[in-house]
């Protein structure tokens, strides 16, 4: 008897124990390793969840995730060369954890795992394709002119085409930049650099990582025709402060972060320009510029397993020239300018049950640019603002399914006012109000264990035109073997601001965003993507897709819109584009880096025709490599080529006189170019740049100091910017002005 | 910003590159109050070598490259009585005009033309036509006013406290675009000085009497950017003002240029060629400007005594205008009897220390553009003192006696 009911409760146990697992549940732990010393990201350490014994590696954010752990307390072990090993019991309600690691000389027994980076990760467990991460370390170590550069990294990546050296704008699969949605934590920001287009407005230091999707977005992107570059600023240390900086010969800036009680984190990065500092310091002269900014985020963990995240961000960008002083009689004259970005953003994440996930995201984002010549002569004013508002609800009502939904609003408002007190003139007023209403559902099926499909669909209801667009989207990714996936996307795709530029001006210090409205349309964009992934390592994949895009309402500016008419100030103009995108890349080891190749054919039609877009670049390459470099250094260099872009020759000058209504006389003139009826009809030169950048690691005083040298356009290549033309001569000359010259620098990168 | 980016980048790869296909320029503005109209006719620099036309009418750089032997006619579809007909402008009208490769001429009188009028131009020239059509501006009156005070253009002259008022304009009942306000100096001392200028899209503007003249000095040479600015008004002078009122298409002109980096941006309303043709009327008023007296050495002044025979007894209005570490500009009111009989002109000069130099002219009578200049120096403080008077080779010819009351 006693045996039978031993038997019956072993037995009663046993056909409980799966209820008791499902109310358990399971999760997906996500977390970062780091250095206690100085809070860098540490790669390679191997994460073993010892329950499962499933076992992961870090990749070079530092970063890991272990899929499918069990709801009961987890015991976590980091191990690897140069660490003091460690273990974490994580708690039933924890999905995310940062690990603080000491560095220490300590020999490990062999120990065999599986590496496993994220993106391998990502590419077992998501349809989305066009998706490159770039986190913080990659970034800091891409050479570039001066100091590191989020977007300069992303010019780099496949699909991306920069117009030139001075601008951080590019193009993505044939698009224009105004097509690409830029994101901090979430919220958008209009106008994301700094002197004119030179530098970009994010802090490499306060960055985790970089998301760039080239096309295809998941039906929860919207806004934005062509790519979406997601930028998240990192949580701060939770174990002690922390002071990280940067000293170029640009900008410094300084980093600090530490806990706020036992949940919740902060970090503040501040960076200024100063220039203007030691002109005004060593020489006589002035030198009227600077920028600076500064990002802050704070993290709280809530009682609920969920966080609340607030991150803000700030920059100007500060023109004051003293052109006159003050004579008796005269006020002194100065040329005034200041634009920059503001962003606030509060994200709520709370796990709801076993997978699903509810998350929150509100924000206030501006863009303001004003510029004045005085005592009251002129002055132009600018401010473009957005107010947003989502929800986004990830659901797992199976195991084959993750489904997506959410709604969202975003509140435009974009004016101009420009005109003169002294005049007592106004010589532009514009206003623009869209505001967009959407809603999407998607559906990550698993619909065999090598197919997984990702039906979706977005609605938008624009206010302002009036129009209610849906955009269905449909992805595919069918698994050849474990290693080898074909991938396919289709979806539409609408954009309701734009920015109103002259294509064919080479630079632009800034976007001028107009909304749709009665006049303006909404655009479309269409994508094909088909590709292939194929990881043929541990920590080497290679990707190749193809694509074909339309576009539909995109604009031009009207350079003929008269200023006292507002809806005049676009042309409507449609394009196509098709192109190869190609990366072969090392996630992680001693050497690390890309190769990425595009071929690009990008047209535009307009009433007269068709015609070239300025960035119709058919072939791009750049390689990147991150290797072990001399004298203990870690060494990265870029080599880029860019077969020729179009441009629209000149054709003739003109004398445009200015008539004297007092005299009845032509007086002088401006002699201007007369460019060709033909548009981007010629080509420059091909374009080449080869960087490269040394950097030290030194242990002092407790932290760590990092001294770099590095050299953009090492070989000096004269790469056109744009051509001059003189016809005032006889034969007529061209003459080019080059862009960026062989630039060294030096900086130091320090951390405590 | 350009600038700061030319600055990283450099120069480089000067090639010859073909001639480009010239264009025809044609500019033009119709003026209903004026007897006579006048339309230039260029082409574009091209890389085609520089013609050596003699021009005395195309203002300007070399080079000039003047369309010869075109057929020019203006016609008013508007009015289909016009007893002008289609009007034939020449390059030798023979009949006063100065006559000039690329300038064709009008019949006194014609084309006739009305506010709301359409006139249509036809330049046929040996490389083809241009086309292009103005809509004649009406203004009901132009009106000039200076603080409480305003004449109905043309009329008196108006007083300006260049430290306290502000100059304001308007084109009553008004049918066009764009008002131009013009100052300039039409005194002998000034007439060859560039004057202010200036366009808005309106049918009124305002001009502060401190404002300094940003825009001219940019318009003297374009490819430098000036270090100072002139006041649009000094203290001391007499100024013409005028406003007009332009069409639309003068609007279009005035306000658009292709611009260097893309060479686009010019709206141009001609049809087969570049330019424009566009129509405008105008009036002008002159003000007499003072300032301030918050310097020593303002005030009036008596000069007097004989010069070269003749005895002189002029009463001088003078004002600092700039001053820095080594001189003061400065300009007075000059009236009175001088050397050729009655003078009011303004003159200019400038203290240096205590001495003062004028240079005093004076239009000759009965002898068309000739003016007699006269250096007036000497020093100056409280009381009565010397002064010599210097020809324009600085010989001192004479002595006059400079009173301060």
């Amino acid at each position: 008897m006693g045996r039978r009911r031993t038997i019956i409760l072993l037995l009663s146990f046993a056909t409980t124990m799966p209820a008791i697992a499902v109310a358990q549940g399971r999760r997906d732990v996500t977390g970062t390793v780091r250095a206690e010393r100085d809070s860098t990201p540490l790669e390679g350490v191997i994460v073993i969840e010892r329950g499962t014994g499933t076992t992961v590696v870090t990749d070079a954010a530092g970063r890991f995730l272990i899929g499918d752990v069990s709801r009961l307390p987890t015991l976590i072990t980091f191990t690897r060369i140069g660490v003091a090993p460690d273990s974490v019991l994580l708690a039933g309600d924890r999905d995310e954890l940062t690990v603080y690691l000491r560095l220490a000389p300590i020999s490990l027994p062999a120990i065999t795992a599986e590496a496993r980076p994220t993106a391998r990760i990502r590419f077992e467990r998501e349809a989305q394709p066009s998706i490159v991460s770039v986190d913080r370390e990659t970034i800091a170590r891409v050479p570039a002119p001066f100091e590191s550069d989020v977007i300069r990294t992303v010019q780099l990546l496949p699909g991306t085409v920069a117009l030139n050296d001075y601008t951080v704008g590019f193009n993505v699969r044939g698009g224009e930049p105004d097509q690409n949605l830029t994101q901090l934590d979430g919220t958008t920001i209009f106008n994301p650099s700094h002197l004119g287009g030179l530098f970009s407005t994010f802090d490499t230091d306060a960055v985790e990582e970089v998301d760039f999707i080239t096309g295809a977005f998941p039906a929860e992107y919207g806004g934005r025709l062509s790519s979406v570059l997601d930028v998240s600023v990192r949580p701060g240390r939770r174990d002690r402060l922390g002071v990280r900086g940067h000293v170029s010969l640009l900008a410094s800036r300084l980093l600090l972060e530490g806990p706020a009680g036992s949940r919740a984190s902060w970090l503040v990065s501040a960076r200024r320009t100063y220039a203007d500092v030691l002109a005004g310091a060593l020489t006589s002269e002035v030198f009227p510029y600077h920028f600076w900014d500064a990002v802050g985020k704070g993290s709280l963990r809530l009682g609920t397993g969920g966080t609340l995240s607030v991150t803000g961000y700030a920059g100007r960008d500060v023109l004051d020239w003293l052109w006159q002083a003050a004579k008796p009689g005269q006020e002194e004259i100065r040329l005034e300018g200041t634009w920059g970005n503001q962003v606030l953003g509060v994200r709520f994440d709370q796990p709801l049950g076993r997978r699903d996930r509810l998350t929150v995201d509100g924000g206030i984002t501006g863009f303001s640019a004003r510029f004045g010549l005085q005592p009251r002569i002129v002055e132009a004013e600018n401010i473009a603002r957005l107010l947003s508002a989502r929800a986004r609800l990830i659901l797992v009502p199976h195991r084959a399914h993750e489904v997506r939904v959410g709604a969202g609003i975003e509140d435009y408002r974009m004016r101009y006012d420009a005109g003169s007190e002294s005049f007592g003139s106004s010589f532009l007023r514009m206003r623009y109000a869209p505001q967009v209403w959407s809603a999407f559902a998607e559906d990550q099926w698993r619909a065999a264990s090598w197919l997984f499909l990702r039906p979706g669909v977005r609605v938008e209801a624009v206010r302002g035109p009036d129009v209610v667009n849906i955009a269905p989207r449909l992805g595919v990714k069918a698994f050849l073997d474990r290693g080898l996936a074909l991938t396919g996307s289709v979806g539409r795709y609408h954009q309701a601001i734009h920015s109103l530029r002259d294509q064919n001006l080479p630079w632009n210090i800034f976007d001028f965003w107009i909304g749709a409205d009665s006049a303006i349309p909404v655009g479309r964009a269409d994508h094909v993507v088909v590709g292939v992934e194929w990881w043929f390592g541990a920590a080497e994949s290679l990707t190749l897709e193809a694509y074909r895009k339309t576009f539909t309402d995109i604009i031009d500016a009207n350079l003929n819109e008269d200023p006292a008419v507002q809806g005049d100030e676009i042309v409507p103009v449609s394009g196509d584009a098709w192109g190869i995108d190609v990366l072969v890349r090392r996630h992680w080891g001693r050497v690390t880096g890309w190769i990425a190749y595009s071929l690009t054919k990008a047209t535009r039609r307009n009433d007269r025709g068709e015609y070239p877009a300025v960035h119709d670049r058919r072939h791009t390459i750049n390689v990147v490599v991150q290797a072990p470099g001399p004298f203990g250094s870690d060494l990265a260099a870029r080599l880029g080529y860019g077969s020729p872009l179009p441009y629209t020759a000149f054709v003739g000058e003109w004398d445009h006189r200015t008539y004297r209504a007092a005299t009845h006389s032509w007086d002088n003139f401006n002699r201007e170019p007369i460019a060709s009826d033909d548009l981007n009809s010629t080509r420059y030169p091909y374009y080449g740049r080869f960087d490269v950048s040394l950097r030290w690691e030194i242990q002092k005083w407790g932290g760590m100091l990092r001294p770099y040298v590095q050299v953009a356009n090492m070989l000096n290549r004269r790469n056109v910017f744009l051509y001059f033309y003189d016809y005032t001569t006889a034969p007529a000359t061209r003459s080019a002005i080059s862009q960026l010259p062989l630039l060294p620098s030096v900086g130091l990168e320090f951390a405590f | 910003m350009l600038a700061g980016i030319a600055a990283l980048g450099c120069e480089f790869g000067e090639v010859t590159i073909p001639n480009a296909d010239p264009i025809v320029v044609v500019q033009a503005v119709m003026r209903p109050d004026l007897p006579r109209q006048w339309v230039l006719v260029e082409q574009t620099l091209s890389g085609a070598a520089a013609v050596d036309s003699g021009a005395v009418v195309i203002p300007g750089d070399a080079p000039q490259l003047p369309v010869v032997g075109a057929t020019v006619t203006v016609r008013n579809r508007s009015d289909a009585g016009d007893p002008c007909g289609t009007t034939v402008f020449v390059e030798r009208p023979g009949d006063g005009p100065p006559e000039s490769p690329g300038v064709y001429w009008s019949p006194v009188g014609c084309p006739s033309m009305g506010a709301g009028d359409t006139l249509e131009l036809r330049v046929a020239a040996p490389s083809g036509a241009v086309t292009g059509t103005t809509v004649i501006p009406g203004v009901g009156a132009f009106v000039l006013g200076v603080g409480r005070d305003s004449v109905v253009m043309p009329g008196r002259r108006l007083e300006l406290n260049r430290d306290v008022d502000t100059v304001f304009a308007e084109a009553v009942g008004a049918t066009g675009r764009a008002l131009q306000i013009e100052v300039r100096r039409p005194d002998v001392t000034g007439a060859s000085a560039p004057g202010f200028w200036f366009v808005v899209d309106s049918t009124a503007i305002t001009v502060p009497g401190n404002l300094p003249d940003f825009f001219t000095a940019f318009q003297e040479d374009t490819s430098t950017i000036p270090e100072e600015f002139p006041p649009v008004f000094a203290a001391g002078r007499y100024y013409a003002v005028t406003v007009a009122h332009g069409d639309e298409r003068y609007f279009d002109f005035v306000r658009s240029g292709n611009i260097p980096p893309s060479g686009r941006g010019f709206i141009n309303r001609l049809e087969g060629g570049l330019g424009v043709f566009a129509s405008m009327i105008a009036a002008t008023s002159d003000l007499r400007v003072v300032g301030s007296i918050d310097d020593a050495r303002e005030g009036t002044y008596r000069l007097s005594g004989t010069l070269l025979g003749t005895p002189v007894d002029a009463s001088l209005e003078l004002y600092v205008a700039t001053a820095d570490a080594d001189s003061t500009e400065a300009s007075t009111f000059v009236s009175g009897s001088w050397l050729h009989g009655a003078i009011d002109e303004s003159a200019d000069g400038a203290f240096v220390g205590d001495s003062l130099a004028l240079v005093i002219r004076q239009v000759l009578p009965g002898i068309a553009d000739s003016v007699a200049a006269l250096l007036v120096a000497g020093p100056v403080g409280p009381g009565i003192g010397r002064v010599g008077v210097y020809d324009p080779s600085l010989q001192l010819v004479d002595s006059l006696t400079l009173e301060r009351p």
